[in-house]
């Protein structure tokens, strides 16, 4: 605690999420004010697509950058106030943690349209209106936040742990599916049969195929 | 098939992102519409969920989303003593057992290692008023964890001033909404503590120093 030491900007860049959420609590810790708030800061503007990014998954876009901002806000003010709001160690635990804020803050979002739906009518009663009533709610319910699950998720944790790695390297890090089939490979020594970069390619058109499949259908 | 200007836009997007530019979802996702544009936001979504943070600028910060964000959060009081001892605990990797070790021989109370734990124990979940505590024994707290006392004294001073207002309206404060719960059931601790506590007459060095103040 006595050794900390303030960071400039570019060494906050090179931090981890989780380090920097670190270097922020021990700021605050060692009364470094400005110092806590350049960490939030940097954590706040980093973050702030990806909690778009999975709030415009399941909410109408007009409305995202608001929800979002909720989220994020919600999320600062937890690590700004206490200490143990986060405890994990890993990049995955840190964005899980920030999800699970995103969605608590969407399914928030659907219960005071649901409410309102409830008073209100429904925006198809004003086709070509949309601008002012704004989109339908989507079919799937939202409203129920322990059954609340995103179609992305629910579809990973249908495949087993190797077509899962597959399906994160070539479809959401884009790598080739020759560097695809060498990682999972390499991660998974006892795989039988080995991963080609035909199979590769299968798995992750069969799962962009379903995710259109399960977003067609709302 | 893969819708191919979904997928060019991702690329597109993942490109942006990697070069270090603002690479703002919303964006993208304005220029598609329906299914088109859920495929994109969950495929932006699943990469970057696994991708650095987007790089720092400052410019780009000042009037964002982000920044109001940030606004919000820091004009919360910055927490209790009990957030505070918490905070440096967890920052200095001691467990309970060993502070209060540290703490009942500094003050000079090691024989009494079992009340001093139940004293600090109660400091650090916020359900002992700082303002009655000893300033030996905020020293010797900033001294186990390398602190100036000040941090300790401000904190202290936020419990005051929260406590005289209602505890749910403090709680919303300085709480995610899900612990306001939490720091009502610890007000009636609180409550119950101060109606436990022993008799003056009956203190000894111990409860001086934790419920005498000075």
């Amino acid at each position: 605690l006595a050794d900390f030491r303030e960071r400039n900007e570019s060494e906050l860049q090179r931090l981890s999420d989780e380090k920097l959420v670190e270097y922020a609590v021990a700021a605050r810790g060692a009364g470094a004010a400005d110092a806590e708030r350049l960490a939030l800061e940097h954590l706040a503007y980093g973050l702030l697509p990806f909690v778009q990014a999975q709030v415009a998954k399941s909410v109408p876009i007009a409305d995202v950058e608001d929800v979002a901002g909720e989220a994020l806000t919600a999320a600062i003010k937890s690590l700004h106030t206490t200490a143990a709001a986060f405890r994990g160690s890993t990049l995955a635990e840190f964005r899980g943690w920030l999800k699970r804020i995103a969605q608590f803050q969407v399914v928030e979002y659907w219960r005071g349209r649901k409410r309102q739906l409830d008073t209100q009518p429904l925006p198809s009663e004003h086709e070509r209106e949309e601008e002012v009533f704004g989109e339908e709610p989507a079919a799937e319910d939202f409203t129920d936040a322990t059954a609340y699950r995103d179609v992305v998720d629910r579809l990973l944790d249908e495949l087993d742990p190797p077509k899962r790695r597959v399906v994160e390297l070539k479809v959401f890090e884009r790598y080739s599916a020759a560097e695809t089939a060498d990682m999972v490979n390499a991660e998974f020594p006892d795989l039988n049969p080995r991963m080609t970069d035909t199979n590769a390619d299968q798995i992750a058109s069969r799962f962009r195929k379903e995710l259109r499949r399960k977003l067609d259908e709302g | 098939m893969p819708n191919s200007e979904v997928d060019r836009m991702f690329k597109e997007f993942i490109e942006e992102h990697k070069a270090g530019g603002s690479a703002e979802p919303l964006e993208y996702l304005h220029k598609l519409e329906g299914t088109d544009r859920a495929e994109l936001a969950a495929l932006i979504a699943g990469y970057l969920e696994r991708a650095p943070r987007r790089q720092w600028n400052a410019e780009a910060f000042r009037g964002s989303v982000a920044e109001r964000a940030v606004e919000e959060a820091m004009a919360e009081p910055v927490g209790t003593v009990s957030v505070l001892l918490r905070s440096w605990r967890d920052r200095a990797k001691l467990r309970r057992d060993q502070v209060v070790a540290r703490l009942a021989e500094a003050l000079g109370v090691a024989q009494e290692e079992e009340k001093v734990a139940f004293y600090y124990h109660r400091l650090e979940r916020g359900l002992l008023d700082p303002r009655q505590v000893s300033s030996r024994v905020f020293e010797a707290l900033a001294g186990i964890f390398g602190q100036g006392t000040e941090s300790l004294r401000e904190a202290a001073a936020n419990w005051a001033e929260a406590m005289e207002g209602p505890t749910e309206t403090f709680a919303r404060r300085t709480m995610p909404s899900e612990d306001v719960e939490v720091a009502a059931m610890r007000a009636e601790a609180l409550d119950f503590a101060r109606e436990s506590a022993p008799a003056r007459e009956q203190w000894d060095e111990v409860d001086r120093l934790f419920l005498g103040g000075d």
